[in-house]
């Protein structure tokens, strides 16, 4: 007997659109997509975006609190701009709701720590849309990495670069908290880094806008570098760099340099899943090809037997198959049974840490300590 | 040139440096040099190049003489140059004594191991008329030669990022002086001067500067360096629209058969390179014979770099490819927005690379007074970055890098004469102000840089 969580969506953008809504209502068992607050539809469609986009019936609501006080609802995705996270998040929650919130979840450190605390404190479950943890190549890094195949990882490079010469006009490019590409991209990033190493010592970052378009305050480009002391699991030190260029002329994008005391691990490319996903909406899904990416971009290996060896031999790796849909699943079992949640709220708000760290760095110019913190 | 009697030279240090690149290259131009001396001071038998074994005549000539005394030689009034190419804390030293008797001097990098003691050079070259030249080799590597090409041409557009790696996998010690906790010891000094040379003759003075210079395999001296990461920060100015980055990186446990040389990405293009000049093991495996072999200095197709650029320029129209996609990540990263052309990727064959080229122009300097295509001001802006990447690792923070005419020249101390890596020339020290762009910017002049 299937008992699906009964689920409002706030906001119909992009991340609902192309996001949440497909993957809420390709898991009918799991999930009911029951509500989705908009506060201004399209004239031409009164029933809302997300109900005409996706022919579903859905009740639309125009204000955030009667989703909040209608009993009905157990989970609510906040899917809207970053600057108001916090506030929808900590109304949600105070409602006694569960929560699934978009990246970043906050804009600052102690405002993530705040909502942990409330979760805690109420026993609900506030879960970090940290999506990019199942993108093909993240997993098919991951299993390189279990297996120790690179050794002692002593560089981590991870980009995500672009080529965009002109600005979008959306609200991510206004200076606003918030905003820029730190927040926008840098949280993948920096997510994935931590989900892999764990905290840092410490912090270097540049934070800029490179193009020199639109607001001058609003970041274009970074490079965060996450240093890690020597450890019992490493004799070597560790520099994660993480790094996001907008005009860069390249195809396919490099994604991955990883060095280990073993080997090298290159990767191209981009994960296909939301493309797949704002192409063919909830079609997308449960065809053989969702989540695939192309052998062009598999990953390359060059290893050596063991450590010490010089000549390293080459080879391609199958990419894992991405799988957005198993965020979702772990959501609804940490909802219905207490299930072990695969992204912890304590790591999102390590997040926002960094974030904030890394913030601080670039404006001060110098390299900043990692406080150890509780949460 | 051939009117020209060649230049009588006298070689001191044996060691890779003297004996696997100035030796070859001196013999290769019989018409422009002379090798009349060899000095090895040091007396350790495992040096090469010692003067008891009978293929000494065959590595260095057979009219050229081995002594252990310099002193003797800087008295020859017959010996014109000084090739000096010894452990780099005992740079300064040599080369002040060949200046002060008067000689010119080749000067191996890095050429000292502090900014002041290279102005000191540069003065004393200067009182005595005679050249002090820096053998920045690298500016003749092939990739470099290559990247140049690129610059120069605009093929690339304006330079937002420009990454420069000297990548190997090394998990042991060699033994070598270098390894040491001494003055210019360390990967940092023996890699650091080539990269940072060669991105100052491209971009020229950066604003500021920050250094991760550190020791990441933990074995022997965990005081000397292993590896680095140097980034140059370069602001936005009339002349260059976008800011610049430059990175420069030697990394020792990189276990890649081709290492990653450059990335770099311009407005117009990016271009990737890996691979390694082939001119410095044709060299080793060779000697002077490497002159003569057909590929010399070419590098095989395998390596040659890549250049990706948009087919036709990008609209500066907002439209995009996906529809309303407002502020999507993902058209923000499989695109490559822009509404028109696609990129295409095209090999470039290197260059040539010529090492002798080099040695020519230094013959050219000395006998002609032909302009050195390798500024000794260079070598100086060189030396101040080294030092402010070592204080900014030091420290934790970004230095700012003081304008041209802010660095006075300090009188030797005996800080300087034992070649100390303090940076003596602190900017905080002389309590300089941030370099302000408005300031007339003698870098200008200071380097050949590209438009």
């Amino acid at each position: 007997m299937t008992n699906p969580i009964r689920t409002g969506v706030v906001g119909a953008g992009l991340a609902a659109t192309a996001f949440h809504v497909p993957l809420v209502l390709s898991l009918p068992e799991l999930f009911v997509l029951h509500s989705v607050v908009e506060r201004t539809p399209p004239a031409d469609r009164p029933q809302g975006t997300v109900a005409s986009k996706f022919e579903v019936s859905v009740n639309l609501v125009r204000k955030y609190e009667d989703l909040l006080s209608n009993p009905d609802i157990e989970l609510i995705i906040i899917a809207t701009p970053n600057a108001t996270h916090y506030n929808f998040a900590k109304a949600a929650l105070e409602a006694g709701k569960h929560v699934l919130v978009d990246k970043p979840v906050t804009t600052t450190y102690e405002e993530a720590k705040e909502l942990g605390e409330i979760a805690q404190r109420k026993h609900l479950v506030l879960y970090a849309f940290q999506n990019r943890r199942w993108d093909s190549d993240y997993l098919t890094l991951r299993k390189v990495l279990e297996k120790g195949t690179l050794g002692h990882i002593t560089d981590f490079v991870s980009h995500y670069d672009r080529y965009r010469n002109f600005l979008k006009g959306s609200w991510k490019e206004t200076a606003s908290p918030g905003t820029g590409l730190v927040y926008d991209l840098g949280t993948h990033l920096i997510d994935q880094a931590l989900h892999s190493f764990g905290r840092p010592s410490k912090v270097t970052a540049f934070i800029q806008n490179l193009r020199g378009i639109g607001d001058d305050s609003v970041d274009d480009n970074f490079t965060i570098i996450m240093h890690y002391p020597r450890s019992d699991t490493n004799p070597y030190l560790l520099t994660v760099t993480l790094r996001a260029h907008p005009l860069s002329q390249r195809t396919p994008q490099l994604r991955y340099t990883i060095r280990g005391s073993k080997g090298t691990f290159v990767k191209y490319g981009l994960d296909v899943q939301e493309e797949q996903m704002k192409e063919k909406g909830v079609q997308a899904f449960g065809k053989d090809w969702f989540g695939k990416e192309s052998d062009d971009i598999q990953a390359e290996l060059e290893v050596v037997e063991k450590e010490g060896d010089n000549e390293p031999i080459k080879s391609r790796i199958q990419s894992e198959r991405g799988a957005y849909q198993e965020l979702y699943k772990n959501l609804a079992g940490a909802i219905r049974n207490n299930s072990e949640m695969a992204v912890k709220w304590s790591q999102a708000a390590m997040v926002m840490l960094i974030v904030d760290l890394a913030v601080q760095s670039s404006k001060e110019g110098r390299t900043i300590d990692v406080p150890s913190v509780q949460y | 040139m051939t009117s020209h009697q060649p230049i009588r030279t006298a070689l001191i240090g044996l060691g890779i440096a003297g004996s696997g690149f100035h030796t070859p290259l001196i013999l290769s131009l019989p018409e422009l040099f002379v090798l009349c001396f060899v000095v090895d001071v040091d007396t350790s038998p495992h040096r090469p190049g010692s003067a008891n074994d009978a293929s000494f005549a065959a590595k260095f000539g057979a009219n050229t003489k081995f002594t252990s005394n310099y002193n003797s030689v800087l008295a020859d009034q017959g010996i014109e140059l000084i090739v000096i190419a010894t452990p780099t804390n005992t740079h300064f030293e040599f080369a002040k004594a060949a200046l002060g008797a008067g000689k010119h001097v080749l000067l191996d990098k890095p050429v000292t191991t502090t900014h002041n003691e290279a102005k000191i050079l540069g003065q004393l070259a200067e009182e005595r008329g005679r050249i002090i030249y820096a053998f920045q080799n690298r500016r003749w590597d092939s990739d470099f030669l290559t990247v140049q090409r690129l610059i120069r041409e605009g093929i690339l557009g304006d330079i937002t990022d420009f990454e420069s790696h000297y990548d190997r996998y090394r998990d042991y010690l060699k033994g070598t002086w270098k390894e040491q906790a001494v003055p210019g010891g360390g990967q940092f000094y023996s890699l650091g001067p080539h990269l940072i040379d060669q991105a100052l003759h491209c971009f020229g003075r950066p604003t500021s500067v920050t250094g991760f210079i550190q020791n990441i395999r933990g074995t022997g001296d965990l005081s000397v360096d292993d590896d680095f990461t140097v980034i140059l920060h370069y602001a936005r100015t009339d002349k260059r629209p976008t800011v610049l980055t430059a990175i420069l990186r030697g990394h020792l446990l990189s276990l890649r058969k081709n290492q990653l040389r450059y990335s770099i990405r311009g407005s117009h293009g990016t271009f990737s390179k890996y691979g390694i000049d082939p001119q410095e093991e044709q060299l080793k495996q060779h000697g002077a014979a490497a002159f003569a072999l057909s590929d010399f200095a070419i590098e095989s197709p395998d390596i040659w770099g890549t250049l990706e650029t948009i087919s036709t320029p990008p609209s500066s129209s907002a439209s995009s490819t996906s529809g309303d996609d407002n502020g999507s990540e993902s058209s923000a990263q499989t695109g490559n927005n822009h509404s028109s052309g696609s990129i295409v990727s095209i090999p470039i064959e290197s260059e040539r690379g010529r090492y002798q080229d080099l040695y020519m122009n230094l013959f050219a300097t000395i006998r002609t007074n032909a302009t050195p295509a390798i500024q000794w001001s260079e070598a100086e802006l060189t030396m101040l970055i080294t030092e402010l990447a070592i204080q900014s690792s030091k420290e934790g923070r970004t230095v700012q890098v003081p304008p041209a005419d802010a660095v006075p020249l300090l009188k030797e101390t005996s800080m300087d004469s034992s070649s100390t890596r303090k940076a003596t020339t602190s900017p905080r020290r002389l309590g300089w102000s941030l370099f302000r762009s408005s300031v007339h910017r003698k870098g200008d002049t200071e380097s050949t840089r590209m438009a």
